[in-house]
């Protein structure tokens, strides 16, 4: 990590550290004055993160692509665009940031914990299609995480509704319908950029492999992956699956996704996605 | 009994069973042990810990699950169970996309649209409907006064076409298989290659269909790029038979025709000569060692034993040769000479000096490099290519220009003439009423234009 990186991304975390807290008791505390307060927070985090992302560019000529802590680094960035996104076009659900931020706080906090170092990029990854392949990779797992979070919300109020309760808080996150929709949404999104992810991914292994698909780990935990989401679609699209099962699917499906990113890499010490050259 | 099959065969249980299986193995895999995925000594010490496990294992191909009986028995049941669905819903969806009389129904009645809006319609104005519905992006059926109208009529087909992908991926697949070669080959600077088999590292696999690659070119240049101990690029230029002149790197292979190069690995071959007493030549070649990362290697000349070891930014600490970085920045290399048996001879050399054997001399000329391709010719790459195009098109035709329905009649009333609308979108319900909101405002400025 460069000097003005480590600066900019210790105060990007507690900065969500400190909007992940905010959305704790905004919701705790059903006071949702404070939502429009924390939205600016995390769009000033964004600003300190981009700064970080920038200082790492300077330092090391290439953007964070590679690395556990690069993956961390620009999955946050993401996740934190994606959540603003989603509070300034959907603003009644702006409460999502209870479930995407604590997400922020474990890639980033995982990835610093790994291997901050700065490196040159590494051979098998100066490649034009890994830009694709990264660059959709965060967009659908942004998606993914979104959906989980509009699941979450769709659960909290569905549970307050199925007590009898009637808390104005919930109610201002829209209709039942408008959450399931938007879970709905994220998740096609999320699955179309997953599958250009996959395609960008196949081209590049061509010319670095020689093969399309080796059946690598990490290959085969990401079409586990897409394959899920793709049975969720067909779940709903076919058997009408919606709703809290609909909302339980996303929460699931994403752990598809958390394995992909954490877990094989942990567990397999084979996979030809670690990228060195021997 | 056949019929029940067939329809289990093409029913959604069955896909969903399919890719749940599917899943399954390849979850396996990370559980068991892989062949592909292990070294081949790591597997047979593995094997040799418990013998029976792995007979149970590899009787059901489960130590290759990937391309166990089981895998591709559920890969079979899959494009089965995708071209019944399709065979069944081909003829549904082609149905959908017609327009017959009967899609026009009165919005109040009409059960399958669930939002419904009326708005009053200024005399005289009935075509505005039209009009603004075309402008909206809607083909409009009926008459002004009864209609039905759709947006993305056809985007049911894409549902169809991103199945059809599906197969042309598996066609991609079976089309590579048979004729994929595989080949790794080790060329040191001034090398030439023509196509010869024997020239290939061990046996290469070769193609079911089809012959092995017939490309010819020359090694001109190889430059590792080493930055701060990481790897960050390899560059080999070679010259064809025409005389062109390619630069390959890691991530980017030479190719000839189907045929790609691609730059696998790196070595040393260095100019080793054996000089008599009289500085004649006795023997020399350039020899391809495999030392990279500290190994050792031997090879043998004029009855000498040799064993070297490589270091590519070479220093010496407390008397013992070391490498203070993976750059080849003080390249050097530890020859150890024997006879017989006997050590008759080490020393660290650089490039150009000598080291003195029993009344010969040898000669450490020149320290090039060699490079390991790795040699894939394959057909069916653009049928491949075709059906990811295919499929994520058809995905976000399917998905995102999704099919909208707008039902309406005009009513006249007492108070004038007034419009019923009801509308159905796929996939969202918020967005049957945003969608009808929208009309009504288009509407609405249409009057007040």
């Amino acid at each position: 990590m460069s000097f003005y990186e480590s600066i900019f991304f210790w105060l990007a975390l507690t900065i969500y550290a400190l909007a992940s807290g905010g959305f704790c008791y905004a919701v705790v505390f059903k006071n949702e004055k404070v939502l429009g307060k924390l939205v600016a927070l995390i769009t000033a985090g964004l600003f300190v993160h981009t700064a970080a992302i920038a200082a790492r560019y300077a330092a090391q000529g290439h953007l964070p692509w590679s690395s556990n802590y690069d993956n961390g680094l620009m999955g946050g960035w993401f996740i934190v665009l994606s959540t603003i996104y989603v509070c300034i076009r959907h603003k009644p659900i702006r409460i999502v940031g209870i479930a995407t931020l604590p997400a922020v706080l474990l890639i980033m906090g995982y990835g610093v914990m790994r291997n901050p170092v700065l490196s040159p990029l590494d051979a098998t990854l100066k490649s034009f299609w890994l830009y694709f392949h990264v660059f959709f990779a965060w967009l659908s797992f942004g998606a993914y995480v979104l959906a989980m979070g509009v699941g979450v919300l769709y659960l909290l109020r569905e549970k307050k509704e199925r007590a009898g309760e009637v808390v104005e808080f919930y109610q201002r996150f829209g209709s039942n319908d408008s959450l399931d929709d938007l879970m709905f949404r994220y998740l096609v999104f999320g699955f179309i950029t997953n599958a250009v992810m996959i395609v960008a991914g196949a081209i590049w292994a061509k010319d670095l492999w020689g093969s399309y698909w080796s059946w690598d780990p990490i290959e085969t935990w990401s079409l586990i992956s897409w394959l899920m989401y793709g049975l969720a679609i067909h779940l709903r699209v076919t058997m009408g699956w919606r709703g809290s099962r609909f909302a339980w699917l996303m929460i699931g499906a994403l752990l598809t996704v958390i394995i992909n990113f954490f877990g094989v890499s942990l567990i397999m010490k084979s996979t030809v996605h670690v990228f060195r050259m021997s | 009994m056949v019929n029940n099959i067939i329809k289990y065969l093409s029913s959604l249980r069955c896909t969903l069973a399919v890719i749940i299986s599917l899943s399954t193995m390849f979850l396996l895999s990370f559980i068991l042990p892989q062949k592909d995925l292990l070294k081949k000594q790591d597997y047979l010490q593995m094997k040799g810990g418990s013998p029976i496990f792995f007979r149970i294992m590899e009787t059901l191909g489960l130590t290759d699950v990937y391309t166990s009986p089981v895998t591709l028995a559920l890969w079979a049941l899959f494009f089965l169970n995708l071209a019944l669905v399709m065979r069944q819903r081909v003829p549904l969806v082609l149905k959908r996309i017609e327009c017959s009389p009967a899609s026009i129904e009165d919005p109040r009645t009409a059960s399958s649209y669930p939002v419904r809006l009326t708005v009053p319609l200024a005399k005289g104005r009935s075509d505005t409907v039209q009009e603004v519905l075309t402008r909206a992006g809607y083909r409009f059926y009926g008459a002004a006064d009864r209609f039905y109208a759709v947006k993305n009529r056809l985007s049911p087909l894409a549902t169809i076409l991103f199945h059809l992908s599906f197969f042309l991926i598996l066609l991609a697949g079976v089309v590579t298989t048979y004729t994929k070669f595989v080949g790794y080959l080790e060329m040191g600077i001034g090398e030439s290659f023509h196509g010869e088999l024997s020239r290939y590292k061990g046996s290469p696999r070769m193609p079911k269909v089809g012959r092995p690659p017939v490309a010819g070119f020359a090694l001109e240049k190889v430059q590792p790029h080493v930055d701060q101990n990481v790897a960050t690029g390899l560059e080999v230029v070679v010259r064809d038979d025409r005389g062109g002149i390619h630069i390959a790197d890691i991530n980017r292979p030479y190719k000839a025709g189907a045929t790609s190069f691609l730059v696998n690995d790196l070595g040393v071959a260095p100019l080793v000569v054996i000089v008599d007493e009289g500085g004649r030549d006795l023997d020399g070649a350039y020899v391809k060692l495999y030392v990279m990362k500290g190994k050792k290697d031997r090879f043998r000349m004029l009855g000498y034993d040799i064993e070297a070891r490589y270091f590519s930014d070479h220093l010496v600490v407390n008397g013992v040769d070391e490498t203070k970085s993976d750059a080849f920045s003080n390249p050097a290399m530890r020859l150890e000479v024997s006879k017989n048996g006997a050590v008759i001879a080490a020393r660290t050399l650089k490039a150009g000096e000598s080291l003195e054997l029993d009344g010969n001399r040898l000669v450490l000329r020149e320290m090039p490099f060699w490079v390991r391709f790795l040699v894939v010719k394959q057909h069916g790459d653009w049928i491949a290519y075709a059906g990811f195009i295919i499929a994520t098109l058809a995905l976000c035709w399917r998905l995102l220009l999704y099919r909208r329905e707008i039902v309406g009649t005009v009513e006249q009333t007492v108070a004038g003439a007034m419009l019923h609308l009801a509308c159905r979108c796929e996939f969202y319900r918020t967005s049957s009423g945003q969608e009808l909101d929208r009309i009504s405002e288009l509407l609405k400025g249409s009057r007040a234009g």
